[in-house]
């Protein structure tokens, strides 16, 4: 008597759990920095997948068919743009899911409405090195650009689940507010070296340096993706000397090697530091990540 | 592999090169808007291959020679339509031939407006291609990551891998996990493994021909977010390359198991093995033979690979000839497309041995279907 009395009631309680999971967005992004953008609006009705975890190089992210189930069941992917994520366009082809295909309402890049810097002039080819025919990707890397990736994204979940569009426009009002408030801490830690140069390994700090007023006198590869040869090192050694240059900012996953080369020969600092959230295990979302770069690239330039 | 018009081949080269060199189509304005130009992706491959052997019957050996050259053109002709057209200049014999390696139109989902048919599960590609067979067979040799096909793969499907005309379908499973299943109809000329020429030569060769059928049941499974386990059952059936002269009917059924683990950014650890077991139904009687490949590969960075493959075949001859091999390999990669390649494989049966120093390069953008 008893388990027919709780029957109906389990039934509903287990149709109900059905219902609120298939209420949530899912969505597949490129970077663990766009899946904490959109975890930001999207909150509690969105499920989140990223298919690289801040510690890999997203330029050379391998594609696995275990990737495809996931675009197949995906609502909406998101992606970096300007050539960054080219690996995903297979799976995106096998993946049998016509809503998230290059333009349909499934699909976001996000270098959409973002103003590019580094646009190559004249012919792109490899004597270039890994360059983007389409500008410079790090984009991210730039707070103010958050904020205008942020209300896309609460566009596109509009778009595609209308009935949360309150809720997702008061997150979007929270965390564009939070990200104001941190930009001006972040400034602030950064003032005292306005206009001070540095060196980078890679041109991946083209945004970030442009917010903060930060020089990037050179970089350490010779062109992007090119690794550097003694005789390039000898220049950038210079150069340190030459502009009594502080730090240098690099990403966790490349060869320290050659800064460390530079460290020992001029005493400059070498910060080695996340450009993506999940790049070392403090840093869990976007604010973390900024909060690191800036904290302690501020360190290395004392 | 059929021979076409080299007139059409540099005609397309020629094309090819002029689209390249077109000031406007590439301009800051087309770069940022390619899709407006309804330009495909063009790119070339090449391939130089030096080798030096004990065995005088080695394929150029003594010689550093320009193995290959491809150009492909790819791109969407329809939302979810595209097509793959791979064409290459490819030594014999001291000249170059010019081979339509693979044209092929991918539905990468089968939607027939007006219909009402609509199977989004369902894929289908229709032309020339290498086929869906284990895990190398579809890939191209500037993709792999050593310099010589497996010897497996040599003996049962020929010396250029299996290629064939026709239709495969390609469904994904509604499984929790990757799980597609294809089927095919395939004509396989003879020429197109070139067979022909090289059969009275090398009896450990064999590979197909005519009409055959393909099945390959691949699935997928992601054992953390760094490492994954694929697996896949494979046969095929029809006529020897040499029907006409043995009446021959082959059956070739086999497994395949690869293991990835994404030890850090670069670093990488791959193992891969193909099994195959070849039925060959002759007038005189029915044989078996069997072959596998191991090959286990570390990627130390970004630049160094290293690996070591054990081949192990029964030729497809009426006389067991049992072959072994082990292979070190050392790759260094300059870009994704650009590769400085060594190989010394050596005969476990008997005191021979090959040197390979492989040089591949690349320009543009240039794809190859899931592997």
């Amino acid at each position: 008597m008893r388990i027919k009395n709780v029957l109906p009631v389990l039934i509903i309680f287990l149709m109900t759990l059905s219902v609120n999971a298939r209420e949530k967005l899912k969505i597949v992004s490129t970077t663990s920095d766009l899946a904490s953008i959109a975890r930001e609006i999207g909150k509690d009705r969105v499920d989140i997948v990223s298919f690289s975890n801040g510690t890999q190089d997203p330029h050379f992210i391998e594609p696995r068919p275990s990737m495809i189930m996931k675009l197949k069941k995906a609502d909406l992917v998101l992606l970096v743009g300007m050539n960054f994520d080219v690996w995903l366009e297979p799976l995106v082809a096998n993946a049998r899911n016509y809503k998230i295909k290059t333009g349909n309402s499934g699909y976001l890049d996000l270098s959409q409405g973002i103003k590019k810097l580094g646009i190559p002039q004249g012919k792109v080819d490899g004597s270039s090195g890994h360059i983007h025919p389409q500008g410079n990707p790090h984009y991210w890397l730039d707070p103010e650009n958050v904020k205008v990736m942020a209300n896309a994204i609460t566009l596109k979940l509009i778009e595609l689940s209308p009935v949360s569009a309150d809720y997702f426009k008061a997150n979007l009002r929270d965390f564009s507010s939070k990200i104001d408030r941190r930009i001006k801490t972040w400034q602030s830690t950064l003032k005292p070296y306005k206009n001070d140069k540095i060196i980078t390994y890679h041109q991946s700090w083209s945004y970030f340096a442009n917010r903060f007023n930060l020089d990037i006198a050179c970089e350490i590869e010779p062109k992007p993706g090119i690794p550097p040869s003694p005789g390039h090192l000898q220049k950038v050694l210079q150069k340190i000397n030459h502009n009594k240059i502080k730090a240098v900012l690099m990403e966790v996953f490349y060869d320290p090697g050659p800064a460390e080369f530079l460290a020992d020969s001029t005493g400059i600092n070498v910060v080695i530091v996340p450009n993506s959230v999940g790049g070392t295990k403090q840093v869990k979302d976007y604010f973390g990540l900024i909060d690191t770069i800036v904290n302690e690239l501020a360190e290395g330039m004392k | 592999m059929k021979i076409i018009s080299k007139h059409l081949i540099f005609v397309f080269l020629f094309a090819a090169l002029f689209l390249a060199n077109e000031k406007n189509l590439f301009s800051k304005e087309n770069l940022n808007n390619t899709s407006a130009i309804e330009l495909p992706d063009i790119s070339l491959v090449g391939n130089i291959l030096g080798t030096f052997g004990s065995d005088d019957h080695l394929k150029n050996n003594k010689k550093l020679v320009v193995e290959e050259t491809e150009l492909a053109i790819q791109g969407y002709l329809y939302p979810a339509i595209r097509m793959d057209v791979i064409m290459s200049l490819h030594r014999h014999d001291s000249t170059y031939q010019a081979e339509l390696e693979e044209a092929y139109v991918s539905f990468l989902e089968l939607y027939l407006p007006g219909a009402g048919i609509h199977i989004p599960d369902l894929s289908v590609k229709a032309g020339k291609k290498l086929l869906d067979i284990g895990k190398i067979n579809a890939v191209h040799p500037h993709h792999w990551n050593y310099v010589t096909r497996p010897d497996v793969l040599n003996s049962f499907f020929g010396e250029h891998g299996l290629s064939g005309q026709g239709l495969s379908f390609s469904y994904l499973l509604p499984a929790p996990f990757f799980c597609q299943w294809d089927i095919g109809a395939w004509y396989i000329d003879s020429a197109d493994s070139h067979d022909d020429e090289e059969h009275s030569e090398n009896e450990n060769v064999d590979g197909m021909s005519h009409y055959n059928y393909l099945t390959r049941l691949w699935t997928s499974f992601e054992l953390s977010q760094d490492q994954e386990l694929e697996t896949g059952l494979n046969a095929i059936t029809g006529y020897g390359s040499h029907y006409q002269e043995h009446k021959d009917r082959i059956t070739v059924t086999g497994f395949d198991i690869t293991y990835e683990k994404f030890i850090s950014s670069y670093q990488k650890l791959f193992f891969q093995n193909e099994v195959y077991m070849l039925k060959r139904e002759l007038p005189e009687g029915t044989f078996n033979r069997s072959g596998f490949y191991s090959f286990l590969n570390y990627r130390m960075n970004k630049y160094w690979d290293c690996g070591l493959r054990y081949d192990y075949v029964e030729a497809p001859s009426t006389d067991t000839i049992i072959m072994s091999h082990l292979s070190a390999i050392v790759t260094h990669s300059l870009t994704e497309m650009t590769k400085a390649r060594i190989q010394y494989t050596k005969s476990l049966r008997d005191s021979d041995y090959a040197i390979y120093c492989q040089l591949t390069f690349g320009t543009g953008p240039h794809s190859h279907t899931l592997e």
